[in-house]
């Protein structure tokens, strides 16, 4: 019969396996803000150690401790000036730090979750605490206004990434050049 | 034409807001491969997706769980014990002065400030214990001048430590050194003595003032000098 594991081993593991990508998700949604995520990121994760248990599943869990980053944020006073020290090691450069700056802390936490960390709509509802159609519009709203911000920051940057692989792939697949058009005419 | 024009970019924008779910319409990446704005919006959701929040160090509060916090508290605690401490070392130390300094320096009292002939009455006791007493406690109730021994005394005790501090620096310090010697021509000023008695029940502080001021600065500069010179 197998001994249950050891509850400080349980613990241990849950920090290990999230207490980095935590800091990470609270720094970007504190714009670099380094003690502030630190605190919120530890006493979320030291609440989390407590219910190691309820919080098995790493998905769930993890949704679970951006809601509470994302509770002791929203307590706490504004955020007002961006740091980029702190976030440099993420990738964060001066026109993403700017489209980010332009949000409010839930359209933050919004972008954040739903397109750098990829979270199921499930798990952005958990984290906003919202209703699915809130979670969908504050998602669409996040993206629309950090792309406006991050095209005025940035408009000399052609981007070079899978997304803009995959985009002048589709481009070109659908592009027929004039003299094709003329020969299959004849 | 426009209308045209526009329909693959919105079709596009709407797929990036989307969150760029597997391809967009081919027309609408036609367009977007094309146009800057499409362009630099598909580079911004790059970067945001090329983000790693693996790469974020560990928080800090996971060693030692609200320790800035604790230790700030710790330290602006221990400021102000050390503040208090200092406070009252400061008090002490002043209290102390206070108290040992009226009795020396007592008899330089008279000044020019208001308060400085009272003080100079109740220094001046060490020439002669009762009278001096007496103008010093007639500041305060002229007429009970008559029963002047008992309470007096009393009263002239507490009252240096509140106005002498003050005083003490700016005159009486020169002639706080000369004091002793004047104590011997200090009978002078018994004779001082004779007059405020009478003086105690008219006005006593100013009458008090204007004959001791200048008997000490006359007879004692000339009193002690002639006493070395025969020696």
């Amino acid at each position: 019969m197998p001994t249950p594991p050891d509850d400080d081993l349980l613990r241990t593991a849950f920090r290990d396996v999230h207490a980095t990508r935590l800091n990470g998700f609270t720094l970007l949604v504190a714009l670099g803000d380094r003690r502030r995520a630190a605190a919120t990121a530890g006493q979320a994760i030291a609440e989390g150690t407590q219910r190691v248990h309820d919080l098995r599943h790493p998905e769930r869990a993890a949704a679970w401790l951006r809601a509470k980053v994302l509770q002791s944020l929203r307590r706490g006073k504004r955020i007002e000036a961006p740091s980029l020290d702190a976030l440099r090691t993420l990738g964060v450069n001066e026109p993403l730090l700017a489209g980010l700056s332009g949000l409010s802390l839930m359209q933050r936490a919004a972008i954040v979750a739903a397109s750098v960390e990829c979270f199921a709509e499930a798990d952005v509802e958990t984290i906003l605490d919202a209703t699915p159609i809130g979670a969908r519009r504050m998602v669409a709203t996040a993206r629309t206004r950090y792309l406006a911000a991050f095209a005025i920051a940035d408009r000399a940057t052609l981007g070079s990434g899978p997304l803009t692989d995959r985009v002048l792939m589709v481009a070109a697949r659908g592009f027929v050049p004039p003299a094709a058009r003329t020969a299959r005419s004849t | 034409m426009t209308h045209r024009l526009s329909d693959p970019h919105l079709a596009f924008q709407a797929w990036l807001v989307d969150g760029a779910p597997g391809e967009p319409p081919r027309d609408a990446a036609l367009h977007a491969s094309v146009c800057d704005e499409c362009m630099s919006q598909v580079a911004a959701l790059d970067a945001l997706r090329a983000l790693d929040l693996g790469r974020a160090m560990l928080p800090a509060a996971r060693l030692a769980p609200d320790a800035a916090p604790r230790g700030a508290a710790s330290i602006r605690r221990a400021g102000a014990a050390a503040a208090g401490v200092m406070g009252i070392a400061i008090v002490g130390v002043g209290a102390t002065l206070l108290l040992a300094s009226p009795t020396p320096s007592a008899p330089s009292g008279p000044s020019d400030l208001p308060g400085g002939d009272v003080l100079g009455a109740t220094g001046t006791p060490m020439a002669t214990s009762t009278d001096s007493p007496t103008a010093s406690a007639a500041a305060a109730t002229a007429a009970a001048t008559e029963a002047p021994a008992t309470p007096r005394p009393s009263r002239a005790t507490p009252r240096p430590p509140v106005v002498v501090p003050t005083k003490r620096p700016a005159t009486p310090r020169p002639s706080a050194p000369a004091s002793p010697t004047p104590s011997a021509t200090a009978t002078p000023s018994s004779s001082a003595t004779a007059t405020p008695s009478p003086s105690a029940t008219a006005t006593p502080s100013p009458s008090a003032t204007a004959t001791p001021t200048p008997s000490p600065t006359v007879t004692p500069t000339p009193s002690p000098t002639p006493t070395p010179s025969p020696t």
